[in-house]
């Protein structure tokens, strides 16, 4: 159930959000605020941890760039549980990301605050800088583009984003919500116990009808729904051109290992050995085992993949990955009948047993079985 | 370039097998090729590696000191590399140095018309183990010691047997049944075949010697909650309900029961005689204890009554006990839990006839009991009419893959048999029918017994299944096929006694997750090889015993009851168990302590230490099973010999 913060009127989306921060940090209802603020003379915005209400003017969550997934920085920050309160905004993505890394223990949510938002989509890092630079008003660029993303105008939004179904953060403690909702107050839908304290006090009134929203939302994922890619047919040609750098691992939110599993040096491979290699398959490629490593990534990460596009934007030979894992990892998701940072309560596949599960896979191995 | 982590003198030798690989692959080839490969120090082949004078050889290569390593190309480790471990322990070298690489199941029987890539397939089985072999360790067996108790679940006669032979040989044991007596089916039975004694009667001694035995606690009316722990190690909580009277003031004398005014249908008597709320299910029960059925009681359901306790001279009635969990220390395990019958509401075809005059095999076993309801008269439950004209139809509900079991229940057509000499016996005007499918009757003296059924008391066998049964006035008629005349077969029976088919009793799943055993399809107890290892589940130092792993007769129970004990005897004989060290590790630098492998651990071995935020394995409760190893993505769970770098530089080699 959605419901208004009447105490928060603000001219617009983004001073909204900021009034609410510093409400935060004011009443010390959190310790800290974790969220992407610009630089008077940077090109893009990056992500503050700020402890003084003062410190929040400048935040820019809704800036329609994503440098990093914000559950990377999350794993960073609560690595080791504080004891000090953090309320970070998110977008829908890193939320989900976050709940995956709740799940496998490496980020604590204990004194964790999600608040998550509606979600405009993005564009290309590199494509914002260069528009920015050309803005006088960044601030009011960004809401120009919110604006033009509630009214349908189209904007153009990175490519991952274009197909994200999951554009509404229900799963965080907090979402903010704008799609469908001719409100001046903040919206927020309360999700959690942990919502529920951060506005314990504040006066709300109940949105009664939220019918315009859900028809709104349903006409996005509909439009969305038919721009992804259900196969891919050429993988082997679209992955051609990496050159293993490695930086779709890095930046990805869910790879948590401590030293990856396809590092050479951990296959013990020797010098000696491309030299064999080379022999007895009369070529190999090199650097080799990309194909391995892709595959391998997605195997590992496949279940949990949400989908955020961060690997396809770091990726410097432009290989489409945010839309090669959507497709993979959607497939297995579904035969586990699993999305990733839906609920904290689901258990990963991989972590669960089911007795009726996989049983179209089973089918295939006994064509006779009952 | 050596590395010092690496085996590098490597033996192999090649078996040919008689002509098993011999005949396909190019043994010549082989030995020539794999001499060349980096690190082996020597090849040899030799007709049969493992005869007497194949071992010699391998023996005195162990010996020579040239070689760190030994690959055998042969068959399949299943069969042999226990043989080369031991010879090699013999030897003096770790027997954990020596790789087996099959070549015969996975190569020369496989590829029997294809020779030369067999020899090509050969070559590339034995340089992967070499591979492995490289980067063995040396590795000693973990020592546990053993707890020297045993306990056993369920007190049929299976039960019962296992647990006199145990406790007869000086070792503690805890027999356990959720009914309040031990006994089981076997009490409830009136003769049985192919002797016809009386079941009780030979029976009841043995419940007394139960009862009487030093070594054996006695825990009915209890169940098993938990296990954990470990094969010589296992930590049982049995909850033991609450039977609203200090059994150790109870002495049995009964008057409680001659007092209570509430009377409900008897379970023991299969719902056809009559018990009260308080009650011992028979007279001859061991512990001879009185429970309070608190769903039946009076006090329980209107909060008046109470004469139980005004009765008993001992003071012994106590309405406020509460059932408590008990903590028990055991070092092996045996189930034997036995069975139900398959329900007759199940059978749709049947069901028009139903009446009181239906009867399933162990209920017309409490109407021809001496001690049953009607002092073994045979009457019709309905009217107590002598029935003159009685069905009895085989094989209801098994042997049906379609619609019901597809099992044999094995002991029916001998039940029958019984039950239609003992009617006979006692109506001997009367007629009985026999409709069957096919007459089982292996085992000795079995089939004797049958035909005596047939010959010497004229009972008619009909081949044939029943298609339907209704009724008509007090009869019920039984529709049947003859399928050796080809007509069909139409009977006005006074009674219809439905053999039933057997299956695993309630509970039974719970029951074997909370042991960790598996069941198979049909919900028996499976065991851990059909034929080498039938009382062993896969579980170490779990056992299975009579009906609970497959349907079998008194005979057959008791002689597996005894194969269960000394299995047990066995395993405890040892002063401390020796287990495989292959067993996983986790290597701390590289976990992430996301806890994944947590929870893919059958064996509870994984423990997330959440302030190191590191997963560690306890080598004693882990069985290399490799669950964690495919779990975990940063390949920080690895097994001794068995690592990463090992399984790599294995695929290495073939591709």
């Amino acid at each position: 159930m959605l419901q208004m913060l009447k105490g928060i009127k603000a001219k617009n989306h983004l001073e909204s959000i900021k009034y609410f921060l510093r409400y935060l940090l004011q009443e010390k209802r959190v310790d800290a605020v974790l969220v992407p603020k610009r630089h008077p003379n940077g090109r893009s915005v990056s992500h503050a941890l700020i402890t003084d209400p003062l410190n929040t003017e400048g935040s820019d969550p809704l800036a329609p760039v994503q440098t990093v997934n914000a559950a990377c920085i999350l794993k960073e920050l609560t690595k080791e549980p504080t004891d000090k309160k953090i309320a970070v905004v998110l977008r829908p993505c890193e939320v989900r990301a976050a709940i995956e890394l709740i799940k496998i223990k490496q980020v604590s949510d204990e004194n964790l605050y999600m608040i998550g938002y509606d979600c405009p989509g993005v564009y290309d890092a590199k494509e914002y800088m260069n528009i920015i630079e050309k803005e006088e008003d960044r601030e009011k660029f960004t809401l120009k583009y919110i604006e033009a993303f509630l009214s349908d105008k189209k904007e153009e939004i990175r490519e991952s984003c274009s197909y994200c179904m999951y554009f509404t953060a229900d799963s965080a403690d907090i979402n903010m919500a704008w799609i469908g909702l001719n409100s001046s107050d903040l919206v927020i839908g309360v999700n959690t116990e942990k919502g529920k304290k951060l506005i314990n006090d504040l006066e709300t009134e109940e949105i009664s009808d939220s019918s315009r929203r859900k028809e709104k939302i349903g006409m996005i994922s509909t439009g969305r729904k038919q721009i992804q890619k259900d196969r891919i047919d050429n993988f082997l040609d679209l992955i051609q051109p990496c050159i293993r750098c490695y930086n779709c691992r890095e930046v990805c939110p869910l790879c948590y290992c401590k030293e990856c599993l396809l590092e050479p040096e951990k296959m013990g491979y020797s010098s000696v050995r491309y030299m064999n290699r080379a022999i007895k398959k009369k070529q190999i490629k090199m650097p080799d085992d990309t194909v391995l490593y892709h595959l391998t990534k997605i195997n590992h990460m496949g279940y949990s993949c949400v989908s955020c596009g961060i690997c396809e934007q770091a990726c410097p030979m432009d290989i489409p990955l945010g839309m090669i894992y959507n497709v993979f990892s959607r497939k297995i998701q579904a035969l586990f009948d699993y999305v990733p940072g839906r609920s904290r309560d689901e258990e990963l596949p991989v972590t669960t047993f089911r007795e009726e599960e996989l049983s179209e896979v089973e089918d295939i191995q006994q064509p006779r079985g009952k | 370039m050596k590395n010092p982590e690496h085996m590098n003198r490597i033996g192999v030798f090649v078996c040919h097998c008689g002509i098993n690989i011999a005949s396909i692959v190019d043994i010549e080839a082989v030995t020539k090729e794999i001499s060349k490969y980096p690190g082996v120090e020597f090849i040899k082949d030799y007709q049969y590696m493992c005869s007497e004078p194949g071992q010699m050889i391998f023996k005195e290569a162990c010996r020579s000191g040239q070689i760190d390593g030994i690959v055998v190309a042969s068959c399949s480790p299943t069969l042999h590399e226990t043989t080369f471990r031991r010879a090699s322990i013999e030897a003096g070298m770790n027997p954990y140095r020596v790789e087996i690489a099959n070549i015969r199941e996975q190569c020369s029987w496989v590829h029997h018309d294809e020779e030369e890539k067999a020899t090509e397939k050969a070559i590339d089985i034995m340089k992967s183990v070499i591979e492995r072999s490289r980067r063995n360790e040396s590795l000693t067996e973990v020592s546990l010691q053993t707890i020297k108790k045993v306990l056993v679940i369920g007190a049929g006669i299976s039960g019962m047997q296992v647990a006199l032979n145990i406790a007869n040989s000086g070792v503690e044991t805890f027999l356990l049944d959720r009914q309040p007596s031990i006994g089981g089916r076997m009490a409830q039975l009136s003769e049985t075949f192919p002797t016809l004694d009386c079941s009780q009667c030979i029976l009841t001694p043995r419940m007394v010697e139960v009862g009487q035995n030093k070594n054996i606690t006695l825990m009915t009316y209890s169940e098993v909650e938990e296990v954990s722990g470990y094969v010589g190690n296992f930590n049982v909580k049995i909850r033991r309900k609450a039977a609203y009277v200090d059994w150790d003031k109870c002495t049995g004398c009964g008057i409680c029961y001659q007092k209570c005014p509430k009377t409900v249908p008897s379970e023991f008597e299969q719902l056809i005689g009559k018990r009260k709320a308080i009650y011992t299910p028979f007279p001859q029960a061991v512990p001879n204890k009185v429970v309070i059925d608190n769903n039946n009681c009076l006090y329980f359901k209107t909060g008046k009554c109470r004469l139980c306790e005004k009765a008993c001279p001992l003071g012994a009635i106590d309405f406020e006990q509460k059932e408590r969990i008990e903590e028990i220390e055991v070092g092996a395990i045996v189930v034997a839990t036995g069975y139900d019958l398959y329900e007759k509401e199940k059978i749709e075809e049947y069901k028009m006839g139903y009446c009181e005059d239906v009867l399933d095999g162990l209920t017309f076993e409490r109407l021809l009991s001496s001690s049953g309801p009607t002092q073994g008269k045979l009457v019709r439950p309905s009217d107590g009419t002598v029935p003159k004209e009685i069905v009895f139809i085989q094989c209801v509900g098994s042997r049906d893959p379609d619609n019901h079991l597809p099992y044999c229940s094995r002991i029916c057509c001998m039940y029958t048999a019984k039950h239609t000499m003992l009617y006979k016996h006692r109506v001997p005007d009367g007629q009985p029918y026999v409709f069957y499918m096919d007459i089982r009757s292996g085992g000795k003296n079995y089939e004797e017994f049958v035909q005596r059924a047939i010959e010497e008391d004229n009972v008619l066998y009909i081949r044939g299944r029943v298609a339907r049964l209704y009724r008509e006035d007090d009869k019920v008629v039984v529709v049947g096929a003859d399928t050796l005349s080809g007509k069909t077969i139409v009977i006005r029976a006074d009674m219809v006694v439905l053999a039933m088919a057997m299956r695993p009793s309630g509970g039974i799943e719970e029951l074997s997750k909370k042991l960790k055993i598996q069941v198979d399809g049909n919900g028996f107890l499976s065991e851990a090889h059909p034929k080498l290892r039938p009382v062993e589940t896969l579980t170490q130092g779990v056992f299975v015993a009579g009906c609970a792993q497959a349907p079998k007769d008194i005979t057959d129970t008791v002689s597996q009851a005894g194969a269960a004990a000394s299995k047990v005897l066995e395993l405890l004989s040892n002063e401390k168990l020796l287990h495989d060290p292959i067993t996983s590790w986790i290597d701390e630098e590289l976990c992430a302590g996301c806890g994944q492998c947590v929870s893919q651990c059958s064996y509870n071995a994984i423990q997330l230490d959440e302030k190191k935020r590191k997963a560690f394995i306890n080598e004693i409760l882990c069985q290399g099973c490799g669950a964690c190893i495919v779990t975990c993505p940063s390949g920080a769970a690895q097994q001794k010999n068995f690592t990463i770098k090992q399984y790599y530089s294995m695929i290495e080699s073939l591709v």
